[in-house]
């Protein structure tokens, strides 16, 4: 799913993903609940195997019930946006299902016939095992959901730049601020002549992008959002704006 | 999806947190304080190459009616010109569509700290009289501080006094400064929806309880003189 598919998706207002999931059309639900899936199922499949320990085989298989439900719109015809934030929305219906499935005494398995979503498990459990293990499980949820946001902007953000010829800005910034911390930063001079560049094209090609991976993130954000409300709520705790 | 490690999620968060000063002749040097409306940011002046505070609005898309509000704060303490309150260089609006102003970055320690270590008498009674003054400049001038308090007052490492935060200022009726304002307005109406200084008082009542004037505290705006 390309992020000009998913931003493209909902061209009546940008914050009615929500509304588009609960929608009555099968299509325009479906390309809803894609976005969804595509913003939440790690932070959901990595929070299912922090919090209660699941293997992996059991985490897949919760996940792909999750989304099925919410597909099913089981989930979300009962959330209401004045209530609270669509994150913890979706954590707590994780563990409501959770819950539900353990009083039961029973855990769904899913075969792979059964219109399994094709998400990147093993991916996944590569990120898991570079994680250190949380102190609280919410503030892991909400970690992880920081993580989805930001890869999601940053396709963006590189679909931007190669749309627009600006990949030397792209990778400006990916080796400046994408650096891993055990690789030197470097400075701006090393830069310059690393890229072929004056160190004022530096300068501002770096501010260019983080221009745009602002902008990127803040699209995103409404993208994840259901609500002007939960957006400005959100733009707030990340960027410290109420929403530009 | 590309997976970002923890530190880089960090750095993208803090880089995110920082204003947007494309474009403009400063550049973001790290968080200073919340206030009733916006956030102060320590910057440099890369024109100039000096340190200064920058008070940004925290929203652009009430811009209309909040930063008109940044906007006269801004004008009234411009025209304060005094050594005891803190000068204002500069005004207008960012890329984004957040106002902010400009002010000289001060460096020091607030009264409420400077008091905790010993403090002879004369350097006490010097202090008082070194705030007096820009208050009774200002008074001169028709504007009412209304949140004078230790947390307000900056110490400089020569022994300077400034009184900050003109936020919820009042301009009154007649007065150098006031002649050309509307009246008996807030040069700035944070207080009356503080997020960032749990002490002022919400609504009618301006200032902080422990400081403030009877009249003031009683919400009788009108009486304040």
């Amino acid at each position: 799913m390309s992020n000009e598919e998913q931003g493209g998706a909902f061209p009546a207002t940008r914050h009615s993903v929500l509304m588009a999931a609960q929608s009555d059309d099968p299509a325009v639900r479906s390309r809803a609940i894609e976005t969804v899936v595509t913003t939440y199922w790690k932070p959901i499949y990595k929070y299912v195997r922090m919090r209660w320990s699941f293997s992996p085989e059991d985490a897949q298989d919760f996940t792909q019930e999750f989304f099925a439900r919410l597909l099913a719109k089981d989930f979300l015809d009962s959330y209401d946006p004045q209530k609270g934030r669509l994150r913890t929305f979706l954590r707590t219906c994780a563990d409501r299902m959770y819950w539900n499935q353990s009083r039961d005494g029973r855990r769904q398995k899913r075969s792979g016939g059964e219109s399994n979503l094709p998400l990147d498990f093993d991916g996944a459990e590569r990120e898991l095992s570079l994680t250190a293990k949380p102190e609280s499980i919410e503030e892991y949820f909400e970690k992880e959901w920081i993580r989805s946001l930001f890869s999601l902007a940053l396709e963006r953000l590189c679909a931007r730049c190669e749309e627009s010829g600006k990949t030397i800005h792209f990778a400006l910034f990916e080796r400046y601020d994408l650096r891993e911390e055990n690789e030197p930063k470097p400075s701006y001079n090393q830069l310059a002549s690393e890229f072929g560049l004056t160190i004022t094209d530096v300068t501002n090609h770096l501010a260019w992008a983080r221009r745009e991976f602002r902008r990127s993130v803040l699209d995103q954000l409404r993208d994840m959002t259901a609500s002007e409300e939960e957006f400005r709520r959100e733009a707030q705790t990340l960027l410290g704006v109420d929403g530009l | 999806m590309r997976w970002l490690s923890d530190p880089v999620v960090d750095r993208l968060h803090s880089a995110l947190s920082l204003p947007d000063l494309a474009g403009t002749r400063y550049r973001a040097v790290r968080h200073l304080a919340r206030g009733g409306m916006g956030t102060v940011w320590l910057a440099q002046d890369t024109v100039l190459g000096r340190k200064v505070a920058l008070k940004i609005l925290d929203s652009a898309a009430e811009s209309s009616e909040f930063a008109a509000r940044l906007l006269r704060e801004a004008s009234v303490v411009a025209r304060l010109e005094h050594p005891g309150i803190v000068p204002v260089h500069d005004a207008g609006v960012l890329p984004d569509g957040r106002a902010y102003y400009a002010m000289k970055y001060v460096e020091g320690t607030r009264l409420d700290q400077f008091v905790q270590k010993t403090t002879p008498l004369s350097e006490r009674l010097r202090l008082f009289q070194r705030i007096a003054e820009p208050v009774a400049f200002a008074h001169s001038k028709g504007v009412l501080h209304r949140d004078l308090k230790p947390e307000n007052i900056m110490i400089g490492g020569f022994g300077e006094v400034l009184v900050l935060d003109w936020g919820t200022a009042k301009v009154m009726e007649t007065g150098g400064v006031a002649a050309s304002e509307p009246p008996d307005h807030s040069a700035s109406d944070s207080a009356r929806a503080p997020r960032g200084a749990p002490t002022t008082a919400h609504g009618d009542i301006l200032g902080t309880p422990g400081y403030m004037s009877p009249e003031q505290a009683q919400g009788e705006v009108n009486a304040l003189d």
